[in-house]
């Protein structure tokens, strides 16, 4: 009988670990695919200055468009630097928009759709932004995973106590969503 | 087995491309194109003939028997009797079936190539085998005997306007399981058909690396050698181990470059539809999809063969393809060729 008074404490705290543990590393490896998140950004943002000075040089009367942008990668750099989901995912929702906006006024501009080095970053930015998507579908099927794992008796209970927290997903709602408000 | 992958640049097929780097010898290939459609010729000629001449003579003899042993009022021997003719019908049927099954299959497969403007090499060849085992000894280390490649494809085919080149076939193995008994231990020949596909890459990639999936013994065993890689998905991780051979952490960095989101994401779905159903009777000693990424190629191999389900009835009507089945199995090619070129667009 006091054989099981030792046990049970000892098998506890020992179950109390693996799972501690492994909530660690499930934890590291959420905020492992947001950093994957936040390089494909890093690398669609060091092309947009180079793009948009490309078009600058066809589409003159763009302005608005070009401020946008400019706008929107600020925002995002800022939400980048806070690591601030939300933002972050609204920013890039409004950047995937813009950008497409952009693609489709450069077609009024048949000289700028000759442009080689145009062609070639709307390319880089395509891929880029097909990178971008799988990362968040990435990160945001490791986040379901975390949230599960935490949220699932008797995980909870160890969850809790050491103030493990669920993760946002990397979206934002459709009453949030905002289209740029861009003439075309 | 004759070997009939020959050195030959002739104009028609130095478009193609083998890892081996050298072509299919185009008369060859010719030659069993042609041994297969008149083997398919003379069943069609000849099924209905050969079975009316098998049943006639399988009612006859049954009927002599049966007066014999009426004659020599010998009755217990009605049962073997019957128990011998049911196995002897069933034995002629099963032949037929898989004769037809397999003539069908490459008449499919021949019909493609024509369609597509592949080359198609219904033969199995050991020597082929020997070459590819050299070159990627990862993939084909599989069996202990019989090991050959058959039904080869090479062909091109132009995805993001970017003309990609690839290798497809069945590899086949076998390996012998020890069975427990009654009366002790036996010794059983298990055969096994997978399938593979090679993609030639439009760019080289640094590191040679091999991904299997993930089991309780692999992963026990990468605790101690430190190949594990940990990618930014869970799900990738779950399903796949690593192995490369250099060690160190360039190779690592490498790795990590190489598989892109995109080409997590690909492989994840490719793996889960790939993925062999436990309860599934098919026999292969790969658990699911396994990929191995050299210099200049990209090689999957799945387990089972391409074609896993044909209806195929005793009639020579079922040698005659329908645009159905045509199209089923150049959705399977498809399916291959689509996976293989979007993991190739995105590799970094």
């Amino acid at each position: 009988m006091e054989l099981f008074l030792y046990i049970i404490p000892a098998v506890l705290i020992l179950w109390i670990i693996i799972v501690y543990n492994s909530l660690i590393s499930l934890k590291n490896q959420v905020q492992n695919s947001f950093s994957g998140i936040d390089v494909q950004l890093k690398r669609r943002n060091d092309l947009i200055p180079n793009l948009v000075n490309t078009v600058k040089g066809y589409a003159t009367h763009e302005r608005e468009l070009f401020e946008n942008i400019t706008q929107i990668r600020t925002s995002m750099m800022n939400a980048s630097n806070n690591s601030n989901i939300k933002e972050l995912a609204k920013a890039d929702d409004m950047m995937t928009s813009t950008l497409k906006t952009l693609f489709a006024v450069s077609e009024n501009y048949p000289d700028l759709k000759a442009n080689e080095n145009f062609l070639n970053l709307q390319n880089q930015i395509t891929r880029t932004e097909d990178q971008i998507a799988a990362s968040r579908r990435i990160y945001n099927s490791n986040v379901m995973i975390f949230n599960s794992k935490i949220q699932v008796f008797p995980n909870n209970l160890v969850a809790q106590s050491l103030k493990f927290k669920e993760f946002e997903f990397f979206s934002i709602q459709e009453s949030e969503k905002i289209n740029p408000n861009v003439e075309l | 087995m004759k070997p009939q992958i020959q050195q030959q640049n002739t104009n028609q097929n130095s478009q193609f491309w083998d890892p081996t780097g050298r072509l299919p010898n185009l008369e060859i290939l010719e030659q069993n194109r042609q041994s297969i459609l008149q083997k398919s010729q003379y069943w069609k000629e000849n099924l209905s003939k050969i079975t009316k001449k098998f049943n006639l003579i399988y009612v006859i003899s049954f009927l002599i028997f049966s007066i014999l042993i009426i004659f020599l009022q010998n009755f217990e021997l009605f049962i073997p009797l019957i128990i011998v003719y049911f196995t002897i019908i069933a034995i002629f049927y099963a032949i037929v079936y898989t004769r037809l099954k397999s003539l069908k299959k490459d008449l499919i497969k021949i019909e493609l190539a024509n369609h597509k403007n592949w080359l198609y090499e219904p033969e199995k060849s050991s020597v082929l085998y020997q070459d590819y085992y050299r070159i990627f000894p990862e993939i084909f280390n599989l069996g202990e005997k019989f090991q050959n490649i058959e039904d080869v494809f090479w062909g091109n085919i132009t995805r993001n306007s970017l003309n990609h080149s690839f290798v497809s076939g069945l590899f086949n193995y076998t390996y012998t399981v020890v069975e427990r008994t009654k009366n002790g231990t036996r010794r059983k020949d298990v055969h096994c058909t997978d399938h593979f596909f090679i993609l030639k890459l439009p760019k080289t990639i640094s590191s040679r690396f091999y991904l299997f999936p993930k089991n309780l013994m692999n992963k026990f065993t990468n605790m101690f050698t430190k190949k594990n890689i940990q990618t930014e998905s869970l799900e990738f991780n779950k399903r796949f181990s690593f192995s490369y051979q250099k060690a160190g952490n360039e190779v690592q960095i490498d790795i990590m470059t190489i598989l892109s989101p995109r080409v997590i994401e690909e492989l994840v779905n490719f793996s889960k539809v790939k993925e062999k159903n436990i309860f599934s009777n098919k026999s292969s000693l790969i658990n699911g999809l396994e990929v191995l990424f050299t210099q200049n190629c990209v090689i999957f191999l799945t387990p089972g063969p391409l074609i896993e389900k044909l209806n195929v009835s005793i009639s020579s009507q079922s040698l005659k393809i329908s645009p159905e089945e045509l199209k089923e199995v150049e959705e399977l090619m498809n399916f291959y060729i689509d996976i293989s070129t979007e993991i190739s667009k995105y590799l970094n």
